[in-house]
């Protein structure tokens, strides 16, 4: 027992190891040559290899027990009034996301040593890859919102330049000086609430923060305004409508980049937001303005995503609209289930970017058949079919919307998803396909009550349970959330024939271009910015390109060659 | 007076609109000449006209060219021989010179949404791009939105953008909203709307048509959608409207902004355009001429290696087995075979290649069960005759889509607006798998479409029918036009005939049509292998053939075979049991098989991994190859090809011609009256032609005609294109990982097509002069024709009946 106890930073340790690793393998200067790509990449590889095995290895000791957070000092902050702690935390969440961002690093490391083979840069790609993923994984394991907001800055830049990689593509230029507009504000904001939250507590730990929290009786001022300026974070930096135009348009830097963002890096608000729970629940306002935001960027978003006709452009207002509803679910205060939605967005999301060239050879498959409208009496017996069994699952796992009326929105939300198997399915003329789509939607609720519940369960002590009483702009937001799911499905299916023409022509148009709003914000840039972004476009010629990069490639072999 | 006017002007709009090449969908992304609309001027004068006015290079940088003589790829006596021939000064020292001097740039025809461009605003000549680009996707979409643009039945293209274009409200951001009220007050209809858009514009009649080019060509990537939608209609004898409202489109929108241009910007574009008008054009032009005569030379040093090799006698010592050999296997002519035929024929003496289009003179379309529309099997510029369908026994059918309608209904739930927050919450965590195994190459993000819903086994027992009415007169017609087509009309036919089809496994690759046969349309050869040998295997077929005086052994067997050209592997796909076959001639095919796929790969690999030396390796490496998701070159495709060659086999056996050439078979004594040989160059040729030219096209401009970095990527429309990054225009050709390697070395020489066909020359020049198109593209230097005499020396083509020795 002694030695468990004496043992107990191990799994912190483990988990300082994964950014460490990735910041060391980033550090050497490459030059633009092919060798230099190859050790480069192969470095960056291996190290965030290291970093998944330490994920694990910090798992593995978590569950045998050593559970300490650990500090590695403080750095002093003279007039402050606080110090900047090294701190990790080390608990369920911190774990479950560690294993999760390495993982996906993992994926895209390997992935890019193929992509970018043979392009000139790809040791300096390698770099930017490894520090923006270093800097990302201290974000998630600090243990403190000072180091936490030290880690966001630092991913934010990195993350420029890695927007910025073809930098001679001006629309990679506008959409790498759009997204610092918003994080640069994002930063300001977070950097004021750990002042405030410092200033006030006395202490930048967040589980200082907590417990300060649990032990005053009314929230003092400054920390609620340190919850709205968490909650303005969030909003900044998850890409909400309608502050999404840098999210939609990071398709001009190497696909591997877009993965990373939409499956790793785009999180950074969710995170913060779940470490300071205990704070944000305290207060109810800004947590409910949060979710009203989400609930609109939901409905706009995945509006605007099933329009589009890119694939890149549609998985990017997907990220969106996904986004939008893990705010929304921080909103309603079901904190457990916006991680599992994180992690399970952020699965999904990678694969879909690194997959996105496959999309031509699913489309060459034969066709399903069915038809492509949805009658209004298919689309009334699939949500009836999908309300019952969402319904009856809640009821069969003992949920109560009386006692959380949050479960209103679930099981309308879950009702409405489990539907959309259940409308194509009843569009086929064989009464087994339409039997398999009613047992494949039972089959999908019920695994998506499971996973709910395991993640309420694994993780209740990480976040903030929500505490009543229910206030009514809540019941207002939960009464908004059904309808919306419902006015969703509506649209997408029988809904929108049942508009005129010209209506459906306008509200296509508008969806189609994201309700212009990125066009006031690329304005808006332009004039900020009016040196850095050029408009001539950049004239590629192969054959003197080609001769530039061989002539590199030699110079450093007779280089080489000349110091031996 | 005004009917005139508008008469003249109408042929300056049929004039620009056909200047465009089509582009393919990536469903069957063929190669296209992307010069195809400027056959009808000699090369220089293209070259010189695109680089005045579009600004587009047509030919290599000459720093390139001096590149290859400072490392000896090129010699000067070869620019001085080809300056010669073209009618140029061939002093040395000048030439020296004009290699040492930086190309200055040619002065392009400014259009006025460009010089509207301003620092510290949008780019008004992108957007212009955008809006357009962004409206057509929406327009065309096929199958990647799932809320697709209300369409008005009936209506053209040009009143759908303009409907598009007045609700759209990105125009006041802009800062263009005075355009509205303009475009409220046009008509709906195109050709009312480009009057209106040319009386307003007041183009100097000098640079009216190269104006319309630059507009057209500022789109230029959805100006071959269209071009191909029109082509698609002409081969049906219909015609397609969308080219000429492109145009239109673009037109009326420069036409709005000089309406709402300033003063000072209108004033320097007319300036411009006087400047354009009124420069001297013949300095262009002299530069085109001697960057003509830089190709020319690597063109002729080229020739040099084919012509030293070619043979001059047939070889007589194998005579007995040359002429009963116990495998007779037919390939494409694809450059990717050359390799393959060159090393099997090493391995297995008793056997013989014949080359041949892929497509085995299969005039077909196909249907797989459940399909909407048929797809061709022929090179794209033919029209189906007979039509296939896939067949299969029931249970095998109902299965497939019983699990495609699995993966439709879970597809909706993934992506549909009101379930893709449930759906990650649900299934989210098993994508942890899909990554792992997509990584790995166990599984891949999507099968190889024709596969998609079967087992292996219960592909295997499919059949593809031809119709039930098509006649045996005209079974036995085409079954004698393949045998002819094959040569197998006098030398006998072998007891074992494979017709080998050819396919590339790759994945994640949006152009994966691209790497499959070409003379199949951009699909595998794998149905018309097997549709061919069903024919000729087909025991009334043999009947019939024998009654027509076909001297065809009972014993012989047709077997369909495909050449995977990613992994070099030839499956023998079906047939194998047939108590025909001799079972030891049968296991001496299969391993020489192994060993010329072993001995492809050898060589393949220098070109692909140069470090990679180890057998077993390289085996890895090429079977990984074609399953890893990540990777961008999977094979160099035809990158290389330079050459064509009609001739005997023999002509070329044992020599190396490293990937670098279509090999058609040809014997002139075995085709009187030239008809195979019009056939050949007038299809096969053709589609070699296409291929040449659109490698050469993407290397030397591959902003224009080639599609940019594949790392950006995004697929538009479904299965449309690509574009690269965020928007812009839709990309045309291929990429530059499709023809630089991994050291940044180009893969592809631009050169024109060589064609050496052994026929008299009369013949060759008989049908050039009877057949239009190949008469332009021969006569205006898009193709070189040469000739190959009975004793194997080789004359080139200059003019009609003036062939010059080489």
């Amino acid at each position: 027992m002694s030695v468990m106890h004496s043992m107990n930073w191990l799994s912190g340790s483990w988990l300082a190891v994964m950014p460490a690793g990735l910041l060391l393998a980033a550090l050497p200067q490459a030059a633009a040559t092919r060798h230099a790509a190859m050790t480069t990449r192969n470095r960056v590889r291996w190290a965030s290899v290291v970093a998944l095995a330490a994920a694990l290895a910090a798992d593995l000791c978590f569950l045998l027990g050593f559970r300490a957070s650990v500090g590695l000092g403080a750095i002093p902050l003279p007039g402050f009034g606080f110090s900047l702690p090294l701190s990790i935390i080390v608990n369920g969440m911190t774990l479950a996301l560690a294993t999760l961002v390495s993982f996906v690093i993992v994926m895209i490391a390997q992935y890019s040593v193929q992509y970018l083979d043979g392009d000139p840069q790809q040791a300096r790609f390698a770099r930017l890859l490894a520090f923006t993923a270093g800097f990302f994984l201290l974000v998630v394991i600090a243990g403190n919102i000072g180091l936490f907001t030290v880690g966001i800055i630092a991913t934010g830049f990195s993350l420029h330049r890695l927007l910025m990689f073809y930098s001679d593509r001006p629309k990679a230029i506008m959409a790498a000086l759009k997204k610092s507009i918003f994080s640069r504000t994002a930063d300001l904001c977070l950097i004021l609430a750990t002042i405030l939250i410092g200033h006030t507590t006395g202490s930048l730990q967040f589980d200082k923060i907590t417990r300060f929290v649990a032990g005053s009786g009314s929230l003092p001022v400054p920390l609620q305004i340190a919850a709205w300026l968490i909650v303005l974070t969030v909003v900044l930096k998850s890409a909400h409508f309608p502050f999404h135009g840098w999210l939609i348009q990071v398709m001009e830097a190497p696909t591997p980049v877009s993965a990373l963002m939409h499956a790793g890096v785009v999180y950074s608000g969710a995170i913060i937001a779940l470490r300071t729970s205990p704070l944000l629940v305290r207060d109810p306002a800004p947590l409910l303005a949060l979710g009203v935001v989400g609930l609109v960027t939901v409905v706009i978003a995945s509006l605007v995503m099933t329009t589009q006709t890119a694939i890149k452009s549609m998985l990017a207002w997907s990220t969106v609209a996904q986004l939008g509803f893990m705010s929304l679910e921080l909103g309603l205060g079901l904190f457990a289930l916006a991680l599992l939605h994180l992690v399970g967005h952020s699965l999904y999301k990678a694969h879909a970017f690194l997959s996105s060239g496959s999309v031509t050879d699913q489309l060459r498959q034969v066709p399903a058949g069915g038809c492509k409208s949805v009658s209004l009496s298919s689309w009334v017996t699939a949500i009836a079919l999908g309300v019952t069994i969402s319904a009856g699952g809640a009821w069969l796992f003992g949920e109560n919307p009386g006692r959380d009326p949050a479960w209103i929105a679930l099981v309308m939300i879950v009702a409405m998803a489990i539907s959309q198997i259940m409308v194509k399915g009843l569009q086929f003329d064989t009464m087994g396909d339409r039997l398999m789509a009613v047992v494949v939607a039972g089959v999908m609720g019920t695994v998506y009550l499971l996973v709910h519940s395991l993640f309420l369960w694994s993780f209740a002590q990480d976040v903030a349970v929500r505490i009543g009483p229910e206030t009514s702009p809540y019941l207002v937001l939960v009464g908004l959330t059904a309808a919306s799911f419902l006015l969703l499905s509506w649209i997408q299916g029988p809904g929108r024939s049942q508009l005129p023409r010209s209506v459906q022509f306008v509200m296509f148009t508008h969806l189609y271009n994201g309700l212009y709003v990125d066009y006031w914000v690329e304005q808006f840039s332009h004039r900020f910015w009016s040196e850095k972004v050029g408009i001539e476009l950049p004239r590629k010629n192969l054959a003197l390109e080609s001769m530039e990069s061989i002539a590199r490639n030699q110079d450093i072999l007779v280089n080489a060659g000349a110091a031996q | 007076m005004n009917d005139i006017a508008t008469q003249s002007s109408l042929s300056v709009f049929d004039r620009v609109t056909h200047r465009i090449a089509p582009v393919w969908p990536l469903d069957g992304f063929v190669a296209v000449n992307p010069y195809w609309g400027f056959a009808d001027q000699a090369f220089p004068e293209t070259a010189a006209q695109l680089q005045g006015t579009v600004g587009e290079r047509v030919i290599m940088d000459r720093r390139w060219y001096a590149d290859q003589i400072r490392t000896g790829k090129s010699i000067l006596p070869d620019i001085l021989k080809a300056a010669e021939s073209l009618g140029l000064g061939a002093d040395e020292e000048e030439w020296r010179d004009y290699l040492r001097e930086a190309p200055e740039p040619a002065m392009r025809l400014p259009t006025l949404s460009e010089l509207m461009d301003r620092r510290g605003h949008a780019s008004i000549s992108q957007y212009v791009l955008e809006q357009i680009s962004r409206f057509l996707a929406a327009y065309y979409d096929r199958g990647q939105s799932l809320w697709q643009l209300p369409r008005n039945e009936g209506g053209s293209l040009f009143a759908s953008w303009r409907q598009y274009t007045l609700s759209d409200r990105s125009l006041l951001p802009m800062g263009l909203k005075a355009i509205r009220p303009i475009l409220l007050e046009l008509p709906a209809d195109a050709g009312a709307a480009r009057r209106w858009a040319q009386q307003h514009l007041r183009l100097p009649k000098a640079a009216e048509e190269a104006y319309f080019l630059v507009l057209l060509k500022s789109i230029g990537g959805w100006a071959s959608w269209c071009r191909y939608l029109l082509w698609q209609a002409e081969l049906q004898g219909e015609s397609h409207q969308d080219l000429a409202d492109l145009l239109a489109i673009r037109l009326v929108w420069e036409a709005l902004l000089r309406q709402t241009a300033r003063r000072r910007t209108l004033d320097r574009w007319q300036l411009q355009l006087q400047g354009w008008t009124l420069t001297d054009k013949s300095a262009d032009l002299e530069d085109a001429r001697r960057g003509e005569v830089l190709l020319r030379a690597s063109e002729i040093a080229f020739r040099r290696q084919v012509v030293a090799n070619i043979r001059q006698r047939r070889p007589s010592g194998r005579k007995s087995a040359a002429l009963s050999p116990q495998v007779q296997a037919i390939f494409c002519i694809d450059v990717r075979s050359e390799i393959y035929r060159r090393h099997l024929e090493s391995i297995m003496p008793s056997l013989e290649t014949i080359g041949f289009g892929g497509f085995f003179g299969l005039m077909m379309d196909y249907r797989r069960q459940g399909d909407r529309a048929c797809r061709p099997q022929l090179p794209v510029f033919l029209g189906p005759t007979v039509h296939v369908e896939e067949r299969g026994p029931e249970p095998v059918m109902q299965r497939r889509v019983r699990r495609l309608r699995r993966s439709a209904q879970w597809k909706q739930f993934k992506l549909s607006a009101a379930s893709c927050f449930s759906f990650v919450e649900t299934a989210g965590l098993s994508y942890i798998g899909r990554l792992l195994a997509d990584t790995l190459g166990w599984h891949r993000p999507a099968l190889p479409p024709d596969e998609a819903g079967f087992t292996a086994a219960e592909r295997s027992k499919l059949s593809y029918a031809l119709p039930e009415s098509l006649s045996i007169d005209d079974r036995l017609d085409m079954a004698e036009f393949c045998l002819k087509g094959f040569g197998l009309n006098q030398d006998g036919v072998a007891p074992i005939v494979l017709l080998v089809g050819h396919g590339s496994s790759t994945t994640n690759n949006p152009h994966r049509t691209g790497l499959d046969c070409g003379a199949c349309a951009g699909q595998t050869g794998e149905v018309n292998a097997r549709v061919a040998t069903n024919l000729l295997n087909d025991p009334r077929v043999r009947q019939g053939l024998i009654d027509r005086g076909w001297d065809l052994d009972d014993r012989t067997c047709f077997l369909p075979a495909l050449h995977d050209t990613t992994t070099d592997r030839v499956e023998i796909l079906a047939g194998l049991n047939d108590p025909r076959l001799d079972a030891r001639s049968l296991a001496e095919l299969n391993q020489a098989l192994e060993q010329a796929t072993n001995l492809t790969r050898l060589e393949r690999i220098t070109r692909l991994e140069p470090d990679l030396t180890d057998p077993d390796a390289i085996a890895r490496d090429m079977i990984f190859r074609g399953r890893d998701w990540s990777q961008l070159r999977p094979e160099w495709a035809l990158a290389g090809n330079a050459a064509f060659i009609a001739a005997p086999r023999w002509r070329t056996r044992e020599m190396n011609l490293a990937g670098r050439a279509f090999l058609h078979d040809y014997d002139a004594a075995k085709d009187p009256g030239f008809g195979l040989l019009t056939v050949i160059m007038t299809a096969p040729l053709m589609v070699a032609n296409w291929i040449a030219l659109q490698y050469y096209g993407s290397t030397v401009d591959n902003q224009r005609q080639g599609c940019g970095n594949k790392v950006l990527h995004n697929v538009v429309g479904g299965t449309i294109g690509v574009l690269e990054g965020n928007g812009g225009d839709l990309r045309i050709g291929l990429s530059e990982q499709s023809l630089r390697d991994s050291n940044s070395g180009l893969q592809h020489e631009p050169l024109r097509l060589s064609a050496f066909i052994e026929a008299p020359a009369q013949a060759i020049d008989r049908i050039i002069a009877d057949h239009e198109i190949l008469r332009r593209l021969v006569d205006n230097r898009w193709l070189n024709i040469l000739r190959i005499s009975e004793d194997g020396a080789v004359q080139e083509r200059r003019a009609a009946d003036r062939w010059v020795s080489i």
